[in-house]
């Protein structure tokens, strides 16, 4: 809970620790990413179904192609930042205690950041990788 | 923080029922929120009928003629009866509403439930304690700021650049705004919320205020203004018909502007 309560006068409370300097940083990359999944997420899914008819082979000669493998990679990265990011704008909305907030958004910051170096470490290695 | 259900303190019980008059012609029913701290106890919902033809036709001239005429007890905010002063705004009929303004027959359910502006401490009956909302509001210092000396007469604004306020300035801060969104329920203490941060705009847009930057960085904040998720709950209730979250998105456009 925040360390301004009880029995400050109104107008100290409102101002309480004063602006924390940031937060647009994290809206506008949200935004950012956000519009930068439609392309991607719509292209994710017709390869998706494109890749579906094809064997191991044909899938990982796909992979191989520089501009497949580095759009799932940049699916991959701005997938878990925008969850990363959405996560911790509902953990800070609806988690009860300061010390949960703080837990909640590390334990996510972190599951989030393993998320993205195994997805990318898996596409190079797939893309590398002779059959 | 978020809450879904009331306390148990807070939970409303059923009140008194005052009957409709004797030959009444048009009975309408209101179901009203009754709560006095000083006596403790769960608040309770009082039901009066009165006949609608007694009363004018807003739900103000309701709660008058039931105070006048049935329930001196009933307490609620009231002055200028014409929707520009704020103060008889309340939970009308499930949203947020100036009772002067709010016509009775305009109400959706048969029955017209009366409450007090949601999330807010109740200091009798329909009056909310509306403390901490001044207190946001005298915090982003809503007056003209400037370094420049004063001129010897009024610091002149083009026609143009007056054009911008319209949509802000008349704002009359009955919080009808703040009170309705879910955001400012669940983080009151950090988020300044709508009718605060259409403030802001205002007077970051003023052509006249030289504190722009200065009010600017007191928002940069992920509370003070990005607690806003465009829910849109203050633009459809605002009964003077402004949209605080379009403010909103301008000031969040200008923080965009200054960092990219």
């Amino acid at each position: 809970m925040s360390a301004i309560r009880g029995k400050y006068a109104p107008v100290r409370r409102a101002l309480g620790l004063g602006a924390a300097q940031g937060g647009t940083h994290h809206w506008w990359t949200a935004k950012l990413t956000a519009i930068a999944l439609i392309p991607l997420g719509l292209w994710l899914v017709a390869s998706v179904i494109h890749l579906a008819a094809l064997d191991r082979a044909g899938v990982l000669e796909w992979l191989r192609q520089p501009a497949h493998g580095a759009g799932l990679i940049l699916f991959l990265l701005f997938g878990f930042h925008h969850s990363a990011a959405g996560l911790q704008t509902i953990m800070e909305d609806y988690l009860p205690t300061h010390a949960q907030k703080l837990a909640g958004i590390l334990v996510s910051t972190l599951l989030h950041l393993a998320g993205a170096a195994f997805g990318v470490y898996a596409v190079i290695v797939a893309a590398l990788r002779v059959v | 923080m978020a809450e879904f259900v009331l306390p148990k303190g807070s939970r409303p019980v059923r009140g008194k029922e005052h009957p409709a008059p004797e030959g009444v012609k048009n009975p309408r029913r209101f179901r009203i929120y009754r709560h006095d701290p000083d006596q403790g106890g769960n608040p309770r919902i009082d039901t009066y009928t009165i006949d609608e033809k007694d009363a004018g036709p807003m739900v103000l001239d309701a709660l008058i003629h039931i105070k006048n005429t049935i329930d001196p007890t009933l307490t609620f905010r009231r002055s200028c009866r014409e929707g520009i002063c704020g103060s008889c705004a309340m939970a009308i009929d499930g949203t947020n509403a100036l009772a002067c303004i709010k016509e009775t027959k305009s109400c959706r359910n048969g029955v017209v439930a009366v409450y007090p502006l949601p999330h807010r401490p109740v200091v009798k009956d329909l009056v909310p304690d509306l403390t901490a909302l001044y207190a946001q509001y005298a915090a982003i210092q809503p007056w003209l700021k400037t370094q420049t000396p004063a001129p010897s007469r009024e610091r002149k604004q083009p026609p143009e650049e007056r054009a911008k306020l319209d949509g802000l300035y008349e704002c009359i801060l009955c919080f009808s705004c703040s009170t309705s969104c879910p955001s400012y329920w669940w983080n009151e203490e950090k988020f300044f919320g709508p009718a605060t941060l259409l403030q802001a705009c205002r007077w970051i847009l003023d052509s006249r205020d030289e504190a722009a930057p200065e009010r600017l960085d007191q928002l940069e904040d992920p509370f003070r203004l990005y607690r806003c998720h465009t829910i849109l709950n203050c633009t459809s209730v605002c009964p003077k018909g402004l949209n605080p979250a379009r403010a909103i998105a301008e000031i969040k456009k200008m923080m965009v502007e200054r960092l990219a």
